[in-house]
C-alpha cells in the first residue's frame, strides 16, 4: 500500500538530493557533456568565498529576526482578531492577503513605493522632509527587505495561531475568569502554553521558509546595493545558472539543506518539553 | 571524467539529442523556438512581427521564448541542463564554454562577413552572426545644460570632462545620472575601459592569465570615480535609482549627462517630450591619444547543436541577419547601428551615433564588458564590477574597490 508513496518520495525528494550531492563533487557547468570530479573543493571554496559567507550570515539574520517578528506579530494579531465578528473576518482576510500574492509582485510593489524616486520618498520630499534611503543604503536596504518579508509572511503564522486558539477549550478561560485572572495571566498560563504545538510548527515553517528567501530579494533589491542583501539561495541561483557553475551552486545547496535540516530538528527538539506539558 | 556516454544515452531516451537537418516532416508545420531578449523596445510582439515573413515563406512557426528571472544567460543554462534546448538563441555572444553546444557557422559567408565577426570568433570558428553594433562608451548630454554651464563642445580628454562636470555642478545641474540594478557599473566602465584597453591591447588575455591585475590597470579610473562621487557629480541616492527612472530623469531634463549604451537611442526616439540631446564617446586620457569606441555585436544569433531543425534554425539566422527589412526593423527598434545601413528614418541622436560608427576605423573598436570571442575575462566580471561599484557608491574607498576586484580575479581565473 505504501509503495506508491515511497516511489514518489524517492523520485521527488531523495533522487534530487542525491543528484545535488553528486553534482556538488564536480565542476559541471550545467550543460556540458563533460565534467571533472573535484572532490570537496566546491565546499572548501564556499566556506572561503566572502560573497557566500556574507550571504549565509545575512540569510541567518533574516531567518532569525524574521521568525521572531512573524511569530510575534502573527500571535499578537491572532489574539486580537480570533473572534467571530464580521470585522474580525475582514481583518483576517486583509492580514492574510499578502501571503497569497506572488513574492515577485510584492517585491516590485514595495520597490516602486520605496525607491529613491518612489511614492514614499516623493511624498516626503513634497512635505519638505529629507528622502529616506530605503533601498539605496546597504543598512536600510537590509531592514527594508526584512520588513517586506515579514509583512508578506506573518499572515500565514496568524492563521495557524488562530486555528490553535480555536482549539483551546473555553472552559479554561471561564475557570480563570472565576479565579479573577487578568488578560495577561490568561495569555501567559493558558493561551501560550496550549499553543505550544502550533508554535513549534510555526517556528519550523517560518525559519525553513526564510532560509530559502529568494523571490522578494530578486524583485525588491536584486541583492543590492553592493551585494548587501544577497541571500544564500540568490547566490546559489546566480552561481548555478548565470555564472554556469552548477557544481559550486549544488555544493551551496547541499550545505543549505544540511543547515536547514539541523535547525529544524534543533527547534523541534527544543520545543518538545513545551509540547509535552500540553499533552499532560 | 567523461559523462558523454551516459548523458548522450539520457538525451536520446528523452528525445533531446542532437541531429537535425530536417526542415519539415510530412507537411506538419515545424515549430522553431527562439530564446530572445525581451526589452522595453524589443517586445515579444516586436519579435513576432519581425519573424513573420520568415514564417510565411517557410511554413514555420517561430515561437519566441522569453527569458526568466535569471536573465537570458541563466535561462539558457537552465534549458540546456533540462534538455529543453531552444533552436535559436538571440542576444548571447558565443564563448569557449558554450561553443560545444553551438553549430559552427564558419562555412557561411554571411556569418563570416557580418559586423564584428572577427572579434567574436571562438577557437578560430564563427559561431554567431549579428545584426549591428551596440556602442557602449556613449554619453548622452543635455545641450541646454552644456549651454547653461558655458560648455561649447563635448570634452575630448578626461581632464576636460572633469572640468565640464564641475562647471555643470556650478551652474546648478546634476552633472551625471547613474543608478542601481544592473547598470551601476556603466559610468565607471565607460570612463575607464576604452582607455585601459587603449593602453593595454592584450588586457583580457593578461587579466585571465594573471599577468596583469585589476588594480594595476584601473587605479587611476577608480580614484577619479571616487573623486567624482565625493564632489557630488553623481546624486547621493543614485545606487537605488531604477533603470526606467534614470532614463526618465534624463529625458525630463533633470540631469546633464546620461552614460548609457546606444540602445538608449530607441527610447529617446520614442519619447514624446525630450530635451535637445547630443552624444559623445569616452574622451581620451591624454591629448593626442587615439579614442577607442567600445562596441559589442548586437542582436547576435546562435544555432543550437541540439536543435532537431538545424537547417531551419540556420535559415532563420540568415534571414534575421541578412534580410534588409528584418535588419532595419532591428536597427531602428533597439538603437543598434551598422555602417552602411542608414536609409531608415533617424532622428539627430541616431544620426550622431551612426556617424560615430561610420567614422571609427575598425581597429579602434574595443570590446566592452567581459570581452568577446576568444578575448574574454572570466565570466561574471561585469556582475562583480557592478557589485563593487555599488560598494564604492555606498562608501567603500577606491583602494577597497581595487582590492575586491583583484581578489575576485584571483579566485576566478
Amino acid at each position: 500500500m505504501a509503495s506508491p508513496a515511497v516511489i514518489v518520495f524517492l523520485a521527488m525528494f531523495m533522487v534530487p538530493m542525491v543528484l545535488a550531492f553528486v553534482l556538488s563533487l564536480t565542476d559541471w557547468n550545467g550543460f556540458s557533456l563533460r565534467f571533472e570530479w573535484v572532490g570537496f573543493d566546491n565546499y572548501a571554496t564556499a566556506f572561503k568565498n566572502p560573497r557566500v559567507v556574507h550571504a549565509a550570515t545575512f540569510t541567518f539574520v533574516v531567518a532569525l529576526i524574521g521568525t521572531i517578528l512573524c511569530n510575534g506579530m502573527g500571535l499578537a494579531v491572532a489574539c486580537l482578531i480570533s473572534g467571530t465578528g464580521a470585522l474580525n473576518t475582514v481583518a483576517r482576510t486583509v492580514f492574510f492577503y499578502p501571503y497569497i500574492i506572488s513574492a515577485l509582485i510584492i517585491g516590485f510593489l514595495w520597490s516602486a513605493l520605496l525607491a529613491p524616486q518612489g511614492v514614499v520618498n516623493n511624498i516626503l520630499t513634497q512635505l519638505g522632509a529629507p528622502p529616506v534611503p530605503f533601498l539605496s543604503d546597504p543598512g536600510f536596504a537590509k531592514w527594508t527587505l526584512i520588513f517586506t518579508i515579514v509583512w508578506s509572511t506573518f499572515g500565514f503564522n496568524m492563521i495557524l495561531y488562530i486555528a490553535g486558539l480555536k482549539s483551546i477549550p473555553a472552559e479554561y478561560y471561564e475557570a480563570a475568569m472565576v479565579d479573577g485572572a487578568t488578560p495577561w495571566l490568561k495569555f501567559r498560563h493558558i493561551t501560550f502554553p496550549l499553543l505550544a504545538p502550533v508554535t513549534t510548527v510555526n517556528l519550523v515553517l517560518t525559519i525553513v521558509g526564510l532560509l530559502k528567501s529568494y523571490d522578494i530579494v530578486l524583485a525588491l533589491t536584486d541583492g543590492g546595493p553592493a551585494g548587501s542583501t544577497q541571500t544564500v539561495v540568490y547566490e546559489i541561483l546566480r552561481d548555478s545558472f548565470v555564472n554556469a557553475r552548477l557544481g559550486f551552486g549544488s555544493a551551496q545547496a547541499v550545505i543549505l539543506l544540511i543547515v536547514t535540516g539541523a535547525i529544524a530538528v534543533a527547534v523541534t527538539l527544543t520545543r518538545r518539553g513545551a509540547e509535552m506539558r500540553v499533552s499532560e | 571524467m567523461t559523462a558523454a556516454a551516459l548523458t548522450a544515452a539520457a538525451l536520446t531516451l528523452t528525445g533531446c539529442g542532437g541531429g537535425g537537418g530536417q526542415s519539415a516532416d510530412s507537411g506538419k508545420k515545424v515549430e522553431l523556438r527562439m530564446l530572445a531578449n525581451i526589452s522595453l523596445t524589443q517586445t515579444e510582439d516586436f519579435w513576432n512581427k519581425t519573424v513573420a515573413p520568415f514564417e510565411k515563406a517557410n511554413n514555420v512557426d517561430v515561437k519566441i521564448v522569453a527569458p526568466g528571472a535569471d536573465g537570458l544567460a541563466g535561462t539558457l543554462t537552465q534549458l540546456l541542463a533540462s534538455g529543453d534546448v531552444p533552436d535559436v538563441v538571440e542576444w548571447l555572444a558565443p564563448s569557449a564554454k558554450l561553443a560545444p553546444e553551438l553549430v559552427d557557422l564558419s562555412k557561411y559567408d554571411w556569418a563570416k562577413n557580418g559586423p564584428l565577426a572577427e572579434q567574436n570568433k571562438v577557437d578560430g570558428k564563427y559561431y554567431t552572426a549579428g545584426v549591428g553594433e551596440n556602442l557602449q562608451s556613449t554619453f548622452f548630454y543635455n545641450k541646454k545644460a552644456f549651454a547653461d554651464a558655458g560648455i561649447t563642445q563635448a570634452p575630448a580628454t578626461m581632464d576636460e570632462f572633469e572640468a565640464d562636470l564641475a562647471k555643470l555642478k556650478a551652474a546648478g545641474w546634476v552633472p551625471l545620472q547613474t543608478g542601481g540594478e544592473w547598470f551601476s557599473n556603466i559610468l565607471f566602465q565607460y570612463i575607464s575601459l576604452p582607455n585601459v584597453l587603449a593602453a593595454n591591447p592584450d588586457w583580457h588575455k593578461k587579466m585571465s592569465s594573471g599577468d596583469l591585475t585589476f588594480s594595476q590597470t584601473f587605479a587611476g579610473s577608480a580614484k577619479r570615480y571616487a573623486d567624482w562621487l565625493k564632489a557630488g557629480y553623481v546624486p547621493k541616492d543614485a545606487v537605488g535609482v531604477k533603470y526606467a527612472d534614470a532614463e526618465a530623469n534624463f529625458l525630463a531634463g533633470k540631469v546633464a549627462i546620461y552614460p548609457m549604451g546606444s540602445w538608449f537611442a530607441a527610447a529617446e526616439k520614442a519619447a514624446p517630450k525630450k530635451p535637445d540631446i547630443g552624444v559623445f564617446s569616452t574622451p581620451v586620457e591624454h591629448e593626442g591619444d587615439t579614442p577607442r569606441v567600445a562596441a559589442a555585436l548586437a542582436n547576435t544569433y546562435l544555432a543550437m547543436k541540439a536543435s532537431k531543425h538545424q537547417d531551419l534554425a540556420i535559415k532563420l539566422i540568415k534571414f534575421m541577419t541578412t534580410d534588409k527589412t528584418a535588419i532595419t526593423e532591428q536597427l531602428s527598434g533597439d538603437g543598434i547601428f551598422r555602417a552602411g545601413y542608414d536609409d531608415y528614418p533617424m532622428d539627430q541622436v541616431s544620426k550622431d551615433l551612426q556617424k560615430l560608427i561610420s567614422d571609427t576605423p575598425a581597429e579602434d573598436f574595443v570590446s566592452p564588458g567581459e570581452g568577446s570571442g576568444d578575448t574574454i575575462v572570466p565570466a561574471g566580471f561585469t556582475n562583480e564590477l557592478n557589485t563593487d561599484v555599488q560598494a564604492m557608491m555606498t562608501g567603500k574607498s577606491a583602494d577597497d574597490f581595487l582590492h575586491s576586484m583583484d581578489d575576485w580575479f584571483a579566485s576566478n581565473r
